[in-house]
C-alpha cells in the first residue's frame, strides 16, 4: 500500500484525529478542513463526496431528532418530569437514585443525551441538596444512565444513528436486539453505584416531612406545545416501529416529524434553527468524506483483509470488537472511530462471507462498545462533560479522577454483561 | 427569611413626564439630578414609556452609527454635521420622540433578585413598578438594588447600613 | 409520465413566481413548498433532484464565498480601504465619487453585491455627513457600480455562478469575455453619474472636512487581516487557474473557506449562523422547480419554439440581452436566469450550435440579467438593501428619484453591451 491517494488519505485522517484530540481547533473545523484537503488533492471529486460518501441518512436522522428535542425543550417538560420525580421520591435517596436513573435512561433512549442531562441534572442536584445529601452518586448515575439508555434505540446515541443509517437497520432492530441487554446493564449499573456509594444512602438526615413543598406550578411553559410535542413524538415512535412496512427510512420519519412539529408548534423558526447543532452536522459531513476517501482509496478494504487474515472466529471477533470499541470510546471521541469502523467491519464481514444474521452480533457489539464505552471516563461522552461542568458548584465536584474511579469499573462490568449477552444470545 | 420584594425599596417619590412634554425640559431633569431615567405617564398615571440617559444621548448621534460593527475609527465627532447638540434649542422635540415605548416593568411583589436578573439580562438601568392596571407605582435602578444587597459591606455599617445612605435618585 | 404533469409543473412554477413577486410570502418558503410538492408527487424524483437538478457546484460556491467574506469582513479591511480613499480625495467630491465607485465595483467583482453595499453604505453615510452633503447621489452611484462590477467575474453575481456552473465556463472565461465591456460600462457610468448628479458638485469647497477619523483604527484584528487577505488572494489566483487543475470553482471556494476557518478564531457555530441559509435553500428549491419543468419536457418544448423562430444567432443574442435586462430590472433575476439556462441549453442543442457559437448567448444572458438590475430600485437585492438604509436618512432614495438616474444608466449600458456583442462575436 503506497500510492499517493492512500498515503494522503491516511495522513489526513490521522492529522484530523490528532487535531481533534489536542483540542486546539474545533473538531468541526478540523474535519471540514480535512475533507477540503481530500477534495483539493483530488482524492475524490465533489460529486463523489456528495453522492456517495456523505451519509445523508445519518445527517437527516440527527437533524430531525435535534430539531424535535429543541422544540420539546421549550415546553419545560424535562424540568417538570424531574420535579415530579423529586415530589414522588420525597427524601429517600435510594429511591431518588433509582427514579432519576431510570427516567434519564428512558428519555435518553429517544432524545439526545446532552440535552437530557443538561435539563435533568440541575433539578437532581437541588433534590439531593434538599435532603442534605451529597449529589455526586446521583450525578454519576445520571450520566451513566444517559449513555446506557441511549444505547437501546437507533436514535438514542450518535454511534447508533450512524450504524443504523448506513446499514439500513430499523428502530425495531435496535430495540429487539439491544433493549434487553440495555435494561440489564441499567439495573446492574444502578446497583453498582448504590453499592459503591453505600455510605451516602444510609438513613439519616432530616425527616422527609420537613422538606419544602415541590411546586410544579408554571414549570410547563407552554401546555399547548407540550400536547402537540407528545402527539408528534408518539406518532414518530409508531412510525419508527412500522418503518419497514411503510417503506420509509428513520431519517425521513424524523425529518417529517420535525417539520410537522415545527410548523404546528408556532415556535419561531429562527429559534429552532439556532438550537440545532449545525457544527455537529458539519463535523459528521467532513468525517464522512475523509473516511469515504479511506475506503475508496483501498485503505480500509486492505485493513479488513488483515483483520480477517488473523483468523479469529466470529465469536472472538465479536468480543474483540466489543472490548476494543469500548476502551477506545471511553478515552477518545467515538464518532471518528465509528465512522472508520463501519466500513472496516463491513469489509471484514464480506471477506468472511458472513450472512446478514451471522454478521448481526458483530454490529451489535460495535454499537454496545461504542455507546457504553463512553461511560468509562469523564471525557468519554459529551453528556459526561456537561454533568462534570454542572457539578462544579456542588460539594463534591466531579473530577476526572473521582468520576473515572467509579465509572470505569462500572463500564467494565457493563461490558462483561454485554459479552455474556452476546455469547448467550447469538452463539449458543 | 422571605425574599425582599421590590416594593420595599422602590423609589416612589418620582420625577415623571408626559408624552407631550418638551424634550428639553426632560433633558433639564437629567441635568439637575442623578436619575437614571424618567418614566413617561399619561393623565391617569399609567406608564407608557421611559426615557433613559442612553435614549437621550443616542438622540444626538447619527443613526448610521448603528450600521457599523465598530466605531473606533471615528476620533472627532465634531466633524459630523448631523451630530448636533443644539437640536433641542428649537422647541420642536417632545418626550415621545425619544422615549422607549416598551419599558421594563414588574409588579410590586417581585423579588429583588428577579429585578436584578431582569436588569442584567436586558442591559437596562431602570425598572418601572406598575400595578395590575398599569399605573406607575415606583421605579428601581441597579444602584438601588446594589445598595440593598451590598450595604452590609460598608465599613462601619450597622444592621441598618443601607438606610443612612438614602439620598436623591 | 402522464399528460397532466407538464401542466402541473408549469402551474407550480408560475404560482411560485407570482407569489415571489407579490412579496406576500418569503421567497424561500415559496420555493421550498413548491419543491416539496414536486418531490412528493414524484414529478421530480428525489434521486434526480439530488443528482441532476440541484446544482451543488453553485451551492458550494455560494456557501464557500459566504464564509470567506464573513471572516474577512470582520477585519474591517473594507471600511479601511473606503476611509483611505476618502482621505486620498482630500475633500474633492469628484474624487470621492470616483474612488468609492471604483472600490465598490472591484469589491463587488469578488464579493457578493449585498455584502459590498452593506460595507460601503455606512462609510458613505459617514463621509457624506462629514461633508455636510446628502448621501443620496453617492448611494445611487454605488448601487449602479456594484451591479456593474459584479457582472465581470464568475463569483461576482449569482446569475454568473448559475451560468458558469451550468455551461462549464470558468473564472477566466468570464473575465476575458465580460471584463472588457464591464470596464467600458463602468467608466461610462461614472461619467454619467458625474453628469446626473452635477448639482451636487456645485459649491463644494470643504476640502479640509475629511478629518476626524483614523482609518487605521478600522482594522480590528491584524493577524486575522493578514490571514484573510492572503487566503483571499490565493483564492482569486486559484480561481483564475482552476481549470488547469481540474478543480471545480466550488471546491476552490470550499477549500479556501475551510482553510481560513481552520486557521482563524471565529467558532464554527458563529460562522454558520452568519451564512445566508435562506438564500441557499432558495437556490436549492429553485433548482427543483426548474427541474420540474425540465423533467416534464416543458423547457424542451419552449426551447423548440425559440429555436424554430430564430433567424440569426445574433438577433437571438440581442433579444436575450434586452429581454433579460428588462425582466431583471423589475423582477428577481435569479429565478429568471435559472429558468433561462435550460431553455437556452435546449435551444442551443436544437439549433446545433457549437460551444463557441453558443458562447455569445450566455454572455448576453449574463450581461442582461446582471446589468438589468440597475434599472429600478427593486431590480437587485443590493438596490433594495441600500434603499432600506437610505430610508432612515433625511434624504431617502425614492423609487422615482432612482428611476430617473438608474434607468437611463442601465439603457446606456445595454447599448454598449449590444455594440460589444456585435463587434466581438459577430463582426
Amino acid at each position: 500500500m503506497g500510492t499517493f491517494p492512500q498515503i494522503a488519505s491516511i495522513a489526513v485522517f490521522a492529522g484530523v484525529f490528532a487535531v481533534i484530540i489536542s483540542g486546539r481547533v474545533e473538531k468541526s473545523k478540523a474535519a471540514v478542513f480535512g475533507a477540503a484537503l481530500i477534495l483539493a488533492l483530488r482524492i475524490c471529486t465533489l460529486e463523489e463526496a456528495w453522492t456517495q460518501y456523505i451519509s445523508f441518512e445519518t445527517l437527516g436522522l440527527l437533524l430531525g431528532m435535534m430539531t424535535l428535542t429543541a422544540i420539546v425543550k421549550h415546553t419545560g417538560v424535562f424540568e417538570f418530569i424531574a420535579l415530579k420525580l423529586d415530589a414522588l421520591t420525597r427524601g429517600r435517596y435510594g429511591l431518588i437514585l433509582v427514579a432519576f436513573s431510570a427516567m434519564t435512561a428512558l428519555i435518553s433512549a429517544f432524545l439526545d443525551n446532552v440535552t437530557t442531562v443538561l435539563l435533568i441534572a440541575p433539578v437532581a442536584i437541588e433534590t439531593v441538596r434538599k435532603i442534605k445529601k451529597n449529589p455526586m452518586p446521583l450525578l454519576i448515575a445520571i450520566t451513566m444512565s444517559s449513555n446506557i439508555g441511549g444505547t437501546a434505540t437507533i436514535i438514542g446515541d450518535p454511534p447508533n444513528v450512524m450504524l443504523g443509517s448506513v446499514l439500513h437497520k430499523s428502530f425495531l432492530d435496535f430495540l429487539v436486539n439491544l433493549g434487553p441487554v440495555v435494561l440489564l446493564v441499567l439495573v446492574v449499573n444502578v446497583l453498582y453505584v448504590r453499592l459503591v456509594f453505600r455510605g451516602h444512602f444510609e438513613r439519616g438526615g432530616g425527616p422527609p416531612e420537613a422538606l419544602p413543598e415541590v411546586s410544579t406550578e408554571g414549570v410547563i411553559r407552554d401546555r399547548a406545545l407540550l400536547v402537540k410535542s407528545l402527539v408528534v413524538l408518539g406518532l414518530t415512535l409508531v412510525a419508527f416501529t412500522l418503518d419497514q412496512t411503510l417503506g420509509v427510512t428513520p431519517a425521513l420519519i424524523s425529518i417529517c416529524a420535525a417539520a410537522l412539529l415545527a410548523i404546528i408548534s408556532g415556535v419561531d423558526t429562527r429559534k429552532i434553527i439556532a438550537h440545532v447543532e449545525w457544527s455537529e452536522l458539519l463535523f459528521f459531513t467532513g468525517l464522512f468524506i475523509i473516511v469515504g476517501a479511506l475506503e475508496a482509496t483501498g485503505v480500509i478494504p486492505a485493513l479488513a483483509k488483515l483483520v480477517v487474515a488473523a483468523g479469529a472466529s466470529p465469536l472472538l471477533l465479536t468480543l474483540i470488537v466489543l472490548w476494543a470499541s469500548a476502551i477506545f470510546s471511553s478515552l477518545l471521541n467515538n464518532i471518528p472511530m465509528m465512522a472508520a469502523m463501519i466500513p472496516l467491519l463491513g469489509g471484514a464481514i464480506n471477506h468472511l462471507g458472513l450472512s446478514a444474521t451471522a454478521a448481526a452480533p458483530l454490529w451489535w457489539a460495535l454499537s454496545l462498545g461504542a455507546c457504553l464505552g463512553g461511560n468509562g471516563t469523564l471525557i468519554g461522552a459529551s453528556a459526561n462533560v456537561i454533568v462534570g461542568d454542572l457539578s462544579q458548584g456542588t460539594e463534591s465536584p466531579l473530577t476526572f479522577r473521582s468520576y473515572t474511579r467509579v465509572a470505569f469499573p462500572g463500564m467494565l462490568i457493563s461490558i462483561v454483561v454485554c459479552s455474556i449477552y452476546l455469547w448467550v444470545r447469538y452463539y449458543l | 427569611m422571605p425574599a425582599r420584594q421590590v416594593r420595599d425599596i422602590m423609589v416612589t417619590d418620582l420625577i415623571t413626564c408626559r408624552r407631550g412634554d418638551k424634550l428639553r425640559d426632560v433633558a433639564a431633569m437629567f441635568a439637575s439630578s442623578t436619575i437614571s431615567g424618567v418614566p413617561v405617564v399619561n393623565r391617569e398615571g399609567k406608564l407608557c414609556g421611559v426615557i433613559t440617559k442612553l435614549n437621550l444621548l443616542g438622540f444626538f448621534l447619527p443613526e448610521y452609527l448603528e450600521l457599523f460593527a465598530d466605531i473606533d475609527f471615528i476620533q472627532d465627532f465634531s466633524t459630523l454635521q448631523s451630530c448636533n447638540l443644539d437640536v433641542l434649542d428649537a422647541d420642536l422635540l417632545l418626550a415621545e420622540d425619544v422615549m422607549n415605548y416598551e419599558p421594563l416593568k414588574v409588579g410590586p411583589e417581585t423579588t429583588l433578585l428577579k429585578c436584578a436578573a431582569l436588569l442584567h439580562k436586558h442591559r437596562a438601568d431602570i425598572l418601572c413598578i406598575v400595578d395590575d392596571a398599569g399605573k406607575l407605582l415606583g421605579v428601581i435602578t441597579a444602584t438601588d438594588i446594589a445598595r440593598a444587597f451590598f450595604g452590609k459591606y460598608i465599613p462601619g455599617a450597622g444592621p441598618k447600613g443601607d438606610e443612612h445612605l438614602k439620598n436623591d435618585g | 409520465m402522464n399528460i397532466y404533469e407538464p401542466y402541473f409543473a408549469s402551474a407550480i412554477f408560475v404560482a411560485a413566481f407570482a407569489l415571489i413577486i407579490s412579496e406576500k410570502v418569503h421567497r424561500t418558503k415559496v420555493v421550498a413548498l413548491g419543491a416539496a410538492l414536486l418531490l412528493v408527487t414524484g414529478i421530480v424524483p428525489l434521486g434526480d433532484a439530488w443528482r441532476e437538478y440541484i446544482d451543488f457546484n453553485t451551492l458550494g460556491l455560494l456557501f464557500g464565498m459566504m464564509l470567506i467574506v464573513n471572516i474577512t469582513k470582520r477585519t474591517g479591511v473594507f471600511e479601511f480601504v473606503a476611509l483611505k480613499i476618502a482621505r486620498w480625495s482630500g475633500g474633492s467630491y469628484l474624487k470621492i465619487m470616483v474612488g468609492f465607485c471604483v472600490i465598490t465595483a472591484v469589491f463587488s467583482a469578488f464579493l457578493d453585491n449585498v455584502t459590498t453595499v452593506l460595507l460601503i453604505a455606512p462609510i458613505t453615510l459617514y463621509i457624506a455627513d462629514l461633508m455636510g452633503k446628502s448621501p443620496r447621489s453617492l448611494l445611487i452611484s454605488e448601487i449602479l457600480v456594484s451591479n456593474i462590477g459584479g457582472t465581470s467575474t464568475l463569483i461576482g453575481d449569482p446569475p454568473n455562478i448559475l451560468i458558469g456552473s451550468a455551461v462549464g465556463r470558468g473564472f477566466a472565461d468570464f473575465l476575458t469575455n465580460l471584463g472588457p465591456v464591464i470596464v467600458v460600462v463602468l467608466v461610462i457610468t461614472i461619467f454619467y453619474n458625474r453628469f446626473a448628479f452635477r448639482g451636487d458638485f456645485v459649491g463644494v469647497t470643504n476640502g479640509h472636512r475629511i478629518t476626524g477619523y483614523d482609518e487605521k483604527k478600522a482594522i480590528h484584528d491584524k493577524p486575522l487581516l493578514v490571514k484573510s487577505l492572503v487566503i483571499l488572494g490565493l483564492t482569486i489566483v486559484a480561481f483564475m487557474v482552476h481549470e488547469l487543475f481540474g478543480l471545480p470553482p466550488a471546491v476552490v471556494a470550499l477549500v479556501a473557506a475551510a482553510l481560513l476557518a481552520f486557521i482563524t478564531k471565529p467558532p464554527v457555530e458563529e460562522l454558520l449562523r452568519e451564512v445566508e441559509w435562506p438564500t441557499l435553500v432558495f437556490f436549492a428549491g429553485l433548482f427543483v422547480l426548474v427541474g420540474g419543468l425540465q423533467a416534464t419536457g416543458v423547457t424542451d418544448a419552449l426551447a423548440g419554439l425559440i429555436a424554430d423562430s430564430t433567424t440569426s444567432v445574433m438577433v437571438l443574442c440581442l433579444i436575450v440581452l434586452w429581454g433579460s435586462a428588462i425582466f431583471s430590472a423589475f423582477l428577481d433575476n435569479i429565478p429568471f436566469v435559472a429558468t433561462m439556462i435550460p431553455l437556452l441549453q435546449g435551444t442551443v442543442a436544437q439549433l446545433g450550435l457549437t460551444p463557441a457559437q453558443a458562447d455569445p448567448l450566455w454572455w448576453s444572458l449574463a450581461l442582461g440579467a446582471c446589468l438589468g438590475g440597475n434599472g429600478t430600485l427593486v431590480g437587485a437585492s443590493a438596490n433594495v438593501i441600500v434603499a432600506g438604509i437610505s430610508e432612515r436618512t433625511r434624504d431617502p432614495i425614492t423609487f422615482r428619484s432612482y428611476l430617473k438616474v438608474g434607468l437611463p444608466a442601465m439603457l446606456i449600458s445595454m447599448v454598449i453591451c449590444s455594440v460589444y456583442i456585435y463587434l466581438r462575436y459577430f463582426a
